[in-house]
């Protein structure tokens, strides 16, 4: 069964985000922090230093369930800390959803206007990309 | 510096009759004092003739115009030559996590290099490199491409 992922991924320009991963009770995929050398994700140096901080929390779903129980999961929990986000936000930073469709099934799904409404509050854009043959 | 480095030491061959070849002459020209100043910074006095591949080299490194961003990343104007998009190679079905990884969004441009880089798309249309894709999945090996060499999940 194929699955899909949703990606909750943060930017800033200089701040730490690691604090992410507590304050929303979020296991990190990937992260990294401004200033520091870039690296891949076994640790093999790459060629200079990561120009903004970056911290993502990856959800799997299988597409047959859809993606809008992971979708609630995660938006509640950004209304929780709704005050840290638009921290985040006023200081320059960035904050994304990232829906990863496989292409390979038939699949979908709908945001209602409330879910979009917290998201547009949050200042939180919504991305969306299907793999073909995923 | 020799005069004939102009003309490859080849004056039959390389000549300017006319004087209507400036670009070309202007390269080789560049070249040559490319090729005499990295001598003297290396304390050699170079008598040889200048070979294809230098010349090839040095002009690939001047079209390519590799450099680094501000923060020291290696990014050129364009990926390597000979590199596709992932998802016409074995790394596709990688790309999902790939992007996650480098923090890479729908509409980037994510490609292949011949030694299995990974290099995407700045908005400014240069591109970085972020290694070896190997490094990038739990195996180390590539997930395949659907329907060819990939399994169904």
């Amino acid at each position: 069964m194929a699955n899909g992922f949703l990606l909750l991924r943060f930017w800033h320009p200089t701040r730490d985000l690691s604090y992410f991963s507590s304050l929303l009770s979020m296991p990190c995929f990937r992260s990294w922090k401004e200033g520091t050398p870039r690296q891949t994700p076994i640790g093999r140096a790459l060629t200079g230093n990561y120009p903004e901080s970056y911290w993502s929390s990856r959800l799997e779903f299988p597409c047959k369930a859809g993606f809008s129980e992971n979708l609630n999961f995660i938006v509640d929990k950004l209304v929780m800390e709704e005050d840290c986000i638009h921290d985040l936000k006023t200081s320059g930073g960035k904050a994304e959803l990232y829906l990863q469709f496989p292409g390979s099934i038939n699949n979908g799904g709908s945001i209602d206007s409330s879910l979009l409404k917290k998201l547009g509050d949050l200042g939180v854009d919504l991305l969306f990309e299907v793999f073909p043959g995923m | 510096m020799h005069d004939r480095i102009v003309v490859q030491n080849n004056p039959v061959k390389y000549i300017d009759p006319n004087g209507k070849e400036p670009v070309t002459i202007a390269v080789v020209t560049t070249y040559a004092a490319y090729t005499a100043a990295t001598a003297l910074a290396a304390g050699i006095v170079y008598y040889g003739t200048p070979v294809a591949e230098d010349i090839g080299t040095w002009l690939g490194n001047q079209l390519f115009n590799e450099s680094d961003s501000d923060s020291g990343e290696e990014t050129r104007d364009r990926p390597p030559t000979g590199s596709r998009p992932i998802d016409e190679t074995a790394w596709s079905g990688d790309h999902q996590r790939i992007k996650g990884e480098v923090g890479a969004g729908p509409a980037d441009n994510v490609v292949i290099s011949p030694d299995d880089h990974i290099w995407v798309e700045n908005p400014d249309g240069s591109f970085t490199d972020y290694g070896p894709a190997s490094d990038y999945t739990n195996s180390g090996k590539p997930s395949g491409r659907r329907g060819k060499d990939r399994k169904c999940r």
